[in-house]
């Protein structure tokens, strides 16, 4: 603004090749600017340890769709969270997380996802809502608790034996060494005595199954769901084979990570399909 | 990963040398170095992030330099002082504390300065500058946002090189728009701040007077004194009119107002327009062509005998045009009487040459002797060693026998006026250096020179150059015609009379110009000649054949092309946006549920995930099937939305 009215008032064309440049820049900057929010798509991806009133974060990928421009200084705010991608390559994906924390249970939408950037320049700060689904799966908040009736507890997960190859159980075999075999499976006072490696195969050890009826549960249903939750995520993670009984439904013991959102996932949508 | 931080703090440190040194002719010399030695604390302070001089320090000292400033101000003396205080105070910021603000400021003063430094110079540097000031500016400006946005950011080679790119396309797109801004930010009749601008000095200019020596002052003066565009014209023609001397008193010859009407004898062969483009001077001729019919841009009154003076008098450059006939002259239509004149006390010598000179029959004879007269005196053109007596004129044709110009011009003139030829002198310049690169002459003062025109018996005026008779004319006069300057030399000086004919000349008229020219046209687009476009058209028609080739050679291959329909067919189809790599393309195949996505796929993956190019055939039947998917209405892709949702 000086520059431009001294130029004016002066005549002075040098200082009118000065201001024309800022002038010229300042178009740029700002035609660069409503580019730099142009073509990003935003997916919130499936979160697998989001509990509800406990402090989570959610995954969140951006994608830069356009063909030449990187994408600079993204801001992505989603009520107070926020999280920033300070390049991104045209064509390319990067993912932040969000911490939030959700009310409750069920399938709950996730606050409004805003990006804002100030790129160029720091005079202006401009920002797009971002559109596309913000449902999120939150599992029901659990609540510590032991097994109805004190049963298998705190008994360790070794306790039935499986006749299914594994690392832990008895002797099942003596085999050739072959590249998938991990090293300390080599039974080395038998490869001293053959040409080749010998590896002892042996069964896997597993644990009996449980089955968590939740009307066994004392409490208030929300109480019962997050007793059940926080026993599923504890006996999974001790390798249980852990099923459960809503009302009418069953669903068979197994363990895995699959077993764990399935039953997490049927717990957070109770009574609320 | 390197910081921004730090090529922040560079790219300040540069733009702050950028600002300054423009300014050297100009300032005090321990200004320059006050700024040196406050840029070397501030470079120790960033590495050991500690600052010697701390916030209030540096408002209490800018405080003592405000009021050095307001006590040496004045209206008559601000630039320089104004122009002290800013670089002080960048001094200030370059050795204190690096903050993003004092960065913004710090950039903010570099352009201050670097703007204030056209109060001093026009120069065509400051363009230089401009662009560099511009460059680092605007790279400034964005790492600024990425240190403000995160002081801690730390970017890996391959984001340096993204961010470059986008930062180089920055000050590039903007310096081209700054050409557009510059000629269409309004501009007003009068600058209400003219006393602000650097005045152009006039030194030299065109006396209404000759006398002999008075003009060899010029013969060493290499400024120039103007710059002719037009098309190259003979040497013989190259003779710059200013001003007619008509009246002789003494040895001097003067200009008396009183010139009768000439009627102008043309050479329509001859005709040319050229523009002029004038330094500053002191005097309010304007040099035209001999002869000039009309000029044109400037507001002037033209006198009988072709002498062209300027309304106005001005201390800036000037530009206006000419139409002239190199061949033409005019003739004279009474009055003739007043260019006969001659002092009463000549000598013996000199009457005795005129009176050998009258016994020719008519004009041609007569200026015969006189060339045959100033020949046999052996005279030498010479600006040096001139004799500067009470009878000068007698002096130079009998003893000493050098002289300039004007000692030439003077006698020769006064010779055919004792012999009853009416005559008179011309002053203006003889010949120029011709710019090849630029399409222009450029005149030297050097090139001042003083000629005779005599009237012959038809009554027209005829150029005469009695510089020509000397011995050595040909060395003398011809050089700066026949002078070929260097390549080198040639591209600067046209650069340099672009930047005072494109910028510093560019005024409220030339804009009105434009937009008049701009008009014009859209007029003649109005009257389309396709003709005149042939040329052009042909040209086009040959690149498109390269463009062609180039959008083929970076066209992605066929498979890859059949793939991205395929994914984007299925983004639509299954509503996800956008398909992520995790996603494959047998998982897309099932979800979608469509037999034709499972064939599909298959077909491509046999192919393409075998390392082996599609033939012919599986690329035809590929490019069937994904136009049968289009076709498919989107409820017929097998299954219901709460079905894919479910999935997903």
């Amino acid at each position: 603004m000086l520059l431009g009215f001294a130029a004016v008032n002066t005549g002075n064309n040098l200082l009118y090749l000065m201001v024309s440049a800022f002038f010229g820049f300042m178009a740029v900057s700002g035609l660069v600017g409503q580019q730099n929010l142009r073509k990003l798509s935003l997916r919130v991806l499936a979160a697998d340890d989001l509990f509800a009133q406990l402090p989570g974060r959610v995954e969140v990928e951006l994608t830069n769709q356009r063909r030449w421009l990187p994408a600079f200084l993204i801001n992505l705010t989603s009520g107070d969270a926020s999280a920033l991608v300070a390049v991104l390559a045209p064509g390319q994906s990067c993912r932040r997380f969000l911490p939030v924390v959700m009310p409750e249970r069920g399938y709950q939408q996730l606050s409004a996802i805003q990006i804002y950037s100030c790129f160029p320049i720091n005079f202006f700060v401009r920002s797009r809502l971002m559109p596309g689904k913000r449902r999120l799966l939150v599992f029901p908040r659990p609540i510590s608790s032991a097994l109805p009736g004190g049963q298998y507890q705190d008994q360790p997960a070794r306790q039935l034996e499986l006749s299914q190859p594994g690392i832990d159980g008895e002797l099942r075999s003596i085999d050739s060494y072959r590249q998938s075999d991990p090293l300390k499976s080599i039974h080395w006072k038998l490869s001293a005595r053959h040409d080749d490696f010998r590896v002892k195969r042996q069964n896997q050890l597993g644990a009996p199954s449980l089955l968590l009826n939740l009307d066994e549960f004392s409490g208030s249903l929300e109480e019962r769901l997050g007793m059940c939750a926080y026993l599923v995520s504890r006996l999974i993670a001790q390798q249980r084979a852990v099923g459960l009984k809503l009302d009418h439904q069953i669903i068979d013991p197994a363990s895995g990570r699959q077993q764990r959102l399935k039953l997490l996932t049927e717990l957070a949508l109770y009574g609320r399909r | 990963m390197v910081g921004v931080e730090r090529i922040l703090q560079i790219l300040a440190y540069l733009a702050a040398l950028i600002a300054v040194l423009p300014l050297l002719p100009f300032i005090s010399v321990w200004i320059p170095m006050i700024v040196v030695a406050a840029g070397c604390l501030g470079l120790r302070g960033d590495f050991q992030g500690r600052y010697l001089l701390g916030q209030r320090s540096a408002t209490l000292l800018a405080m003592i330099f405000m009021l050095q400033f307001v006590a040496q101000a004045s209206l008559s003396n601000l630039v320089v002082p104004l122009i002290n205080l800013l670089c002080l105070f960048l001094a200030l910021r370059l050795a204190g504390e690096k903050l993003p603000r004092h960065i913004l400021q710090l950039f903010l003063l570099s352009t201050i300065i670097l703007a204030a430094s056209s109060m001093l110079s026009l120069n065509l540097s400051y363009l230089l500058y401009l662009i560099l000031m511009i460059m680092l500016v605007t790279a400034g400006l964005v790492l600024l946002s990425f240190y403000t946005t995160d002081s801690r950011l730390k970017l890996s080679r391959r984001e340096w090189g993204l961010l470059l790119k986008t930062i180089a396309v920055l000050p590039s797109v903007s310096l081209i728009l700054m050409l557009f801004f510059f000629i269409i930010l309004p501009r007003t009749q009068t600058p209400l701040w003219n006393f602000l601008n650097p005045q152009p000095v006039a030194q030299t200019g065109m006396s209404d007077q000759v006398k002999p020596g008075s003009v060899t002052d010029l013969a060493t003066n290499e400024q120039p004194a103007f710059r002719v565009e037009s098309e190259q014209l003979p040497d013989d023609a190259l003779y710059w009119r200013g001003i007619v001397l008509n009246k002789l008193e003494g040895q001097t010859w003067r200009r008396s107002g009183a010139v009768s009407k000439e009627e102008m004898v043309p050479d329509e062969g001859s005709e040319i327009e050229l523009t002029f483009y004038a330094e500053p001077k002191i005097d309010r001729f304007l040099v035209t062509l001999d002869r000039p019919i009309e000029v044109q841009g400037i507001h002037h009154s033209q006198a009988g005998d072709s002498v062209m003076e300027s309304r106005l008098k001005t201390s800036q450059p000037l530009s206006y045009k000419v139409r002239a006939q190199y061949r033409g002259s005019s003739r004279q239509s009474g009055g003739e009487h007043r260019y006969l004149g001659v002092p009463d006390d000549l000598s013996g010598r000199l009457k005795a040459v005129a009176e050998k000179i009258s016994e020719g029959e008519n004009f041609s004879a007569k200026r015969a002797l006189l060339d045959r007269f100033f020949q046999q005196q052996q005279l030498s053109y010479s600006p040096t060693r001139l004799p500067q007596t009470e009878r000068a004129l007698e002096a130079f044709l009998f003893e000493s026998r050098r002289g300039y110009c004007e000692y030439f011009a003077s006698s020769y003139a006064l010779l055919l006026r004792m012999a009853g030829i009416p005559s008179r002198l011309v002053g203006g310049y003889l010949g120029g250096t011709y710019n090849q690169i630029g399409g222009y002459y450029l005149v030297n003062e050097s090139a001042a020179h003083i000629w005779v025109e005599a009237l012959d018996d038809d009554g027209v005026w005829r150029r005469i150059d009695p510089s020509r008779l000397a011995i050595n004319s040909a060395e003398a006069l011809n050089l700066n015609s026949r002078n070929r300057i260097s390549v080198f030399t040639a591209v600067v000086d046209a650069a340099l009379h672009s930047w005072s004919r494109l910028v510093l000349n560019y005024d409220l008229h030339q804009q009105i110009g434009v937009v008049r020219n701009l008009f014009g046209k859209a007029r003649q687009l109005k009257e389309f000649d396709a003709r005149a476009w042939q040329p052009s058209a042909w040209f086009l028609a040959g690149l498109l054949p390269l463009g062609a080739w180039w959008l083929w050679k970076r066209r992605a291959a066929r498979h890859v092309r059949l793939i991205n329909s395929f994914r984007a067919l299925m983004a639509k189809r299954l509503e996800i946006q956008p398909i992520g790599a995790e996603i494959g393309l047998y998982e897309l195949a099932q979800r979608s549920r469509n037999p034709l996505c499972r064939t599909f796929v298959s077909l491509y993956g046999a192919a393409v995930y075998q390392d082996r190019a599609l033939n012919n055939a599986e690329y035809r039947q590929l490019r069937r099937i994904l136009r049968d998917l289009k076709r498919q209405p989107q409820n017929k892709s097998g299954r219901s939305k709460k079905a894919i949702r479910l999935k997903a």
